[in-house]
């Protein structure tokens, strides 16, 4: 698989304050790949390096496998911040000026645009008369002149109403499936991402702290049975040897999560009582997305 | 740059705020004339020589051209850079000197078009109004200013466009521009007394070279031309050295 981004200790300085500080990221040719972090973390910042609106303090940005970037950029489309359009011209007007710029201008490429970004009625609309989710729509039409091969969307699905979500996901999927574009994605509707995305990178202050791919996710998101023990050791044992199962994880000094059995507790805690391990506490859980971010962060702030 | 020259002329020809200029252009010109010819009561005679070349002057001096030029580059770049619609040039990898000389065509046609409509109307109520004699002489004499008169206010609109490249921020772009036409040569008029320059200053002051293009042609057109390139080639070089860093905000 090819690399379309390579960053090496990638770090942007405002001021003394790092950003962004030192990430290590690749991303690799069909990925979707979902930048998750609170405001502030360092997403956008990111981003704006990658898409050379703003200069790196250090480190190295790869595009396309060492191509120059400023060549490899006529290969990317970029939604970063709000929808920056040119306010007095109309919705198809944008797109014509956009599509000469970069070069890609011919016989139906702008109604190709409106037709992917569901814009067609609103083609003749001059921009400062349309509503967010039209600017949204449209930017994102702008960042699809040329069909480029990479795609940076910052918070894609803001302003949009829950059909234009589900609009834009499909679109994404589906420039995806059928054209190899890979996509780098941000956005605060962890649900939503989390339905397109293949791999996850989670930011907090300015640090990449951690990275996923969807299954190594799914398997850290999947049901079990979180139980409170009174010696993880001896629990460890009774999954082993009563239970028969090495499909478990020892949390910490108190918590031992199990992956089977999920739908028979009583015979967990039969299991665990004649092992001479005390249950103080047995929950069902299943994380998802929202969950696993939220339990990162938090860990991340007791280290 | 091929690319983005096509785009720029795009959007300068689709942009109604572009015909809006040219019909205020239109109104302000005939506004000046008579105004020009309520000041003189009525006694302005542009058949003569030397009261053609006072009118001309006079219709340069209330900024004819000037001020719709200013106005249609106020609006034209205020929605490039407030609408932060230039970023997206440059995420798509063309370069931030590249977007200002993709514009440098795109406003100087702008000046000549804003100069033709001027000099037509200032022409067209000479001739219908104040009895201007239409013949071959005066329609070389025209051509001859209007040419001039665009290469003089395309000094200007290469200075107008640069401080909004440099600065990046509409509202104080358009300050500073306002402030340069409405005090810049009155300031540096004041300087040249104070310190006996002549008219050192105001001689290369690009929003003062309209005032220098004379009707009948005695004129110096050479340094016209040559206060020109300077400052295409000097507000390059400042674009080159200190507008193509730092992060796009």
């Amino acid at each position: 698989m090819s690399n379309i981004v390579k960053t090496k200790a990638l770090t942007k300085k405002y001021h003394g304050f790092a950003a962004v500080d030192g990430v290590n990221m690749s991303i690799e040719k069909g990925d979707v790949y979902a930048l998750i972090g609170e405001n502030g973390a360092g997403k956008s910042t990111l981003m704006k390096m990658l898409s050379g609106l703003a200069a790196p303090t250090s480190g190295e940005v790869i595009l396309f496998e060492n191509k120059h970037p400023e060549v490899a950029r006529f290969r990317m489309g970029c939604l970063i911040d709000s929808p920056a359009l040119d306010s007095r011209l109309t919705v198809r007007d944008n797109l014509e000026m956009f599509s000469r710029a970069f070069g890609c201008h011919k016989e139906g490429e702008v109604d190709r645009i409106l037709e992917l970004v569901g814009m067609k009625a609103n083609a003749n609309k001059v921009i400062k008369k349309t509503s967010l989710g039209m600017k949204q729509r449209l930017a994102i039409g702008i960042a699809l002149l040329g069909s480029p091969d990479f795609l940076i969307l910052d918070e894609p699905m803001n302003g949009l109403d829950p059909m234009g979500i589900q609009e834009i996901r499909q679109l994404l999927k589906k420039l995806n499936a059928e054209n190899q574009t890979t996509i780098l994605i941000s956005s605060h509707l962890l649900d939503e991402v989390s339905k397109v995305a293949t791999r996850y990178g989670f930011m907090k202050a300015g640090h990449l702290i951690q990275e996923l791919s969807n299954e190594e996710l799914e398997e850290k998101s999947k049901t079990c049975l979180r139980l409170k023990v009174s010696d993880t050791a001896k629990a460890a044992m009774v999954c082993e040897k009563e239970l028969g199962t090495n499909n478990y994880e020892v949390i910490d000094a108190e918590y031992v999560r199990l992956f089977d059995y999920v739908d028979e507790s009583a015979k967990v805690v039969t299991a665990m009582v004649r092992g001479g391990v005390e249950v103080g506490e047995m929950v069902r859980v299943g994380e998802s997305l929202e969950e696993f971010f939220n339990n990162l962060m938090t860990a991340r702030e007791e280290q | 740059m091929k690319n983005m020259i096509r785009a720029s002329f795009y959007k300068l020809f689709h942009d109604k705020a572009t015909w809006i200029s040219l019909a205020g252009t239109a109104a302000w010109s005939l506004f000046v004339s008579v105004m020009l010819t309520w000041i003189a009561d009525g006694k302005l005679n542009a058949s003569d020589a030397m009261a053609a070349e006072k009118y001309w002057r006079d219709f340069m001096g209330y900024h004819a051209v000037m001020v719709p030029l200013l106005v249609s580059s106020i609006v034209l770049f205020t929605s490039e850079f407030k609408d932060k619609s230039w970023k997206l040039f440059v995420a798509r990898g063309i370069s931030r000197a590249g977007y200002y000389f993709s514009k440098l065509p795109c406003i100087l046609t702008l000046a000549v078009m804003l100069s033709f409509v001027a000099i037509t109307i200032g022409a067209a109520y000479g001739v219908v109004v104040l009895g201007m004699q239409f013949n071959a002489i005066l329609a070389v004499l025209l051509l001859r200013y209007f040419m001039l008169q665009s290469v003089a206010h395309g000094t200007a609109a290469v200075l107008i466009l640069t401080v909004y490249f440099l600065i990046k921020v509409s509202e104080v772009s358009s300050s500073i521009n306002t402030i340069l036409l409405m005090f810049g040569t009155m300031a540096l008029s004041k300087i040249e007394t104070a310190l006996s320059l002549g008219d050192a200053l105001t001689g290369v002051w690009a929003f003062a070279q309209p005032l220098r293009v004379s009707f009948a042609g005695a004129d110096d057109w050479i340094w016209i031309l040559i206060v020109f390139a300077a400052y295409l080639a000097a507000c390059s070089l400042a674009v080159i050295l200190f507008g193509v860093r730092g992060d796009v905000e």
